[in-house]
């Protein structure tokens, strides 16, 4: 089945700009489609408009133009029926998954348009042997990796036998080999005789896998449409100008044998031994459950150490609390979701420093600094809400550099996973801001992205299974090529 | 406080079909409530006792149930022995809560969350509400990983969750920034969980098939009419004084 998208022009009830404008495109059964664009180009309106959630769901905006499918106008068509031709997968598999056990949720779907018992379990069967999750079907979904919960979702949607599949970043919180297992997963459906379209980021690694077709929208438009040959690839960022790390400067924060496991689970750090020193900027690499973001919570104390120790300079902070250790590090969080709650962003930019006990001229000072520093002193008085992802993420970083104390020096930052769900005009821009060290000492970023370690380190360390593979030069750790596939980092 | 975490443990109460399970909770607790004989109140949370050692669940993981519910009694007991309601009274109603609180734990530890929906069904309730009950025991634990992501990101911006300083009023303006980003990620992804549904083709088919199948055995036949029997026993004995 071919999905015709002709002629769509969409605005969002209230906005003022068309956020898809005159799109026609072509969606070919067989076909492995690529749908790539910065941060609010219309790639998630486009998905949209195909999958019947625009006009059905957001029907206060306004629609021109139509969707054809099967030779049918997709406008006649109820969104039950649409979603039995075309399966969607969400950015965020954990609002997709709806049911407290695997194999219900995969069933999900096929409950719904109401088959017999015998074929639904059949079906979901046959879509989590397809997919390798069939030794999870009776485990509960929210006890699921993020990798297995984004599989569950996809298996819900294949056991509908769609004729499309519309994938929604489903790269975005993979390692480098699991992402390119999952391409070869899409590549595979879309030979089999579906319609496959997945919209990302990481254009490389979509790439690999031979899209028959490329589409590249920009502010709502289509900029390009043909194939993977004539794909516009930017050029790959210069490397930053870095001074190397200095292995006598003076330790900020020190691991030292540091050991931890959850309860009742086998330990996800053993024996880590790190000295992040002054100057520093660190990488820190591995796949996905390595235990990157284990070690970074220690950095702060949201994970204390089972044995083994982390000191400040000197002191050790086994008798600190979070917030005393707030002071001399910084930890911006992947989810910036997570912690924005005031009614300006002054105001939430002024929370950190204020739980600190700064004087309120200080507080200020802080504040329009950080603001300056990732660009947005234009936006104080603004809701931090209205703010695009993009935009978030940054206002995440500032709350942290808003915290700086004076008369404390050797404050560390430390950043998990700052690419996640960003695009690369985004990630560079944030990076080109924190690399700078303003109001820091060190920075320490957990990442799976090799590029940007090349880009942006002057020191890479490697993590896998719980352990420190790997600490060095980047141009030495990063050309070491079996131990990047031993840690699926390519 | 209470946990919704369920683990299959291979109780004899988990043996019974969770709709005469929660047919059994309804009349107890309605019984409990009709009832203000301290006696036989006293009974009922010795039954309701036995039930929690039947169901095999274990001190550790209600440890907290347990903790709030004492300090509950002892509050409200203190209230009304303080406003002069009397010995009577004020024990009257701490057993009340007592063999309430007991019947609300077993229920949530002993029936599993994913057969909510196809209990709701079962007792003849529509699709859509019988399905928005297993929404709401799925989404439980994501709410609290989002609470535990918020208080984590807080502490990291200084603020003292650890050591609290301050009287209460401090405190209490303490929670804005522990809420505030919870409910609102709690609204935006509704939107997202309502779309997800959708697509997945909720409501295409007149009557949709629930895969899990529920039996009514011998032994549950027995406890629903145990239980009507008991509420109507209750019942006499408050209306008529038997």
């Amino acid at each position: 089945m071919s999905i015709s998208v002709r002629d769509v022009t969409y605005t969002y009830s209230g906005a003022k700009q068309p956020a898809l404008k005159n799109a026609d495109v072509e969606l070919r059964e067989g076909e492995l489609t690529f749908i790539a664009g910065q941060s609010g180009s219309g790639k998630s309106t486009l998905i949209r408009c195909v999958n019947g959630l625009i006009p059905r769901r957001y029907n206060a905006g306004k629609l021109s133009g139509s969707v054809w499918m099967e030779g049918r106008d997709a406008a006649r068509l109820s969104l039950a029926q649409i979603s039995r031709l075309v399966g969607t997968v969400m950015q965020d598999p954990e609002r997709q998954l709806v049911s407290t056990q695997v194999m219900d949720d995969i069933a999900f779907g096929l409950e719904n348009i109401g088959l017999p018992r015998e074929e639904i379990i059949a079906r979901a069967t046959a879509a989590a042997q397809r997919l390798n999750i069939a030794h999870v079907l009776e485990r509960k979904t929210f006890s699921l990796s993020g990798g297995e919960k984004q599989k569950v979702a996809i298996a819900g949607v294949m056991a509908m036998n769609p004729r499309a599949v519309l994938l929604d970043e489903p790269l975005a919180s993979l390692d480098p080999a699991s992402a390119r297992e999952a391409m070869q997963a899409f590549r595979a459906l879309a030979d089999e005789g579906v319609a496959v379209v997945v919209v990302e980021h990481r254009h490389e690694v979509v790439l690999a896998a031979n899209p028959q077709h490329c589409i590249v929208l920009a502010d709502g438009a289509v900029a390009y449409d043909g194939d993977a040959a004539g794909f516009p690839r930017g050029p790959s960022p210069a490397r930053r100008a870095i001074a190397p790390a200095n292995p006598n400067a003076k330790i900020l924060l020190d691991l030292r044998d540091v050991t931890f496991a959850h309860p009742n689970a086998a330990p996800t750090l053993r024996n880590i031994n790190l000295h992040i020193r002054a100057g520093d900027v660190i990488a820190l690499l591995g796949a996905n459950g390595a235990g990157k973001s284990t070690l970074c919570r220690h950095f702060i104390g949201l994970h204390r150490p089972a044995s083994g120790a982390v000191f400040l300079g000197d002191e050790n902070t086994a008798g600190m609390t979070i917030a005393q250790m707030a002071r001399r590090v910084g930890y911006v969080f992947q989810n910036p979701g997570a912690m924005l709650f005031a009614p300006t962003l002054r105001e939430e930019l002024a929370f950190g420093p204020k739980n600190l006990g700064l004087p309120a001229d200080v507080v200020e000072k802080n504040v329009l600094h950080a603001a300056q520093v990732v660009g947005l002193a234009d936006r104080l008085d603004d809701s931090p809400f209205a703010l695009s992802h993009g935009q978030q993420k940054r206002v995440s970083v500032a709350c942290v550099l808003a915290m700086r104390v004076p008369g404390i020096t050797g404050r560390v930052m430390a950043l998990d996973e700052p690419t996640a769900g960003q695009d690369s005009a985004n990630i560079l821009r944030l990076m080109d801001e924190l690399t700078t060290r303003e109001g820091f000492e060190a920075l320490v970023f957990a990442t799976h992205d090799l590029d940007l370690a090349r880009t942006y380190a002057n020191r890479a360390v490697v993590m896998a299974e719980g352990q420190i593979v790997a600490d060095g030069e980047p141009s030495a750790v990063l050309s070491d090529a079996a131990l990047l596939a031993r840690c699926r980092l390519v | 406080m209470i946990s919704f975490d369920y683990t299959p443990r291979g109780s004899v109460v988990e043996r019974f079909d969770p709709r005469a399970q929660l047919i059994a909770y309804l009349a107890f607790t309605t019984g409990v409530l009709l009832v203000s004989n301290p006696f036989v109140l006293g009974g009922f949370v010795a039954l309701a006792g036995l039930v929690s050692l039947l169901a095999r669940l274990r001190w550790r993981e209600t440890k907290q149930a347990w903790l709030a519910l004492a300090l509950i009694v002892i509050v409200f007991t203190a209230l009304n022995l303080i406003t002069g309601r009397g010995v009577a009274y004020a024990l009257t109603n701490a057993l009340r809560l007592l063999a309430t609180f007991l019947s609300t734990i077993i229920v949530m530890r002993t029936i599993n969350p994913a057969e909510y929906g196809v209990l709701w069904h079962g007792l003849g309730a529509p699709d859509r509400l019988a399905y928005t009950m297993n929404l709401m025991m799925r989404y439980v634990p994501t709410l609290s990983r989002d609470f535990e992501q918020t208080m984590d990101a807080q502490r990291a911006r200084g603020l003292e969750l650890d050591k609290p300083k301050g009287g209460i009023l401090e405190r209490a303006r303490r929670f804005a920034p522990l809420i505030i980003p919870v409910v609102v990620r709690s609204v935006l992804d509704s939107t997202d969980v309502a779309d997800a549904i959708d697509m997945r083709s909720f409501g295409a088919a007149p009557h949709r098939t629930w895969l899990r199948k529920l039996h009514f055995a011998p032994k549950d036949i027995a406890l629903i009419a145990l239980s009507v029997l008991f509420l109507a026993a209750c019942a006499a004995f408050t209306f008529f004084k038997i």
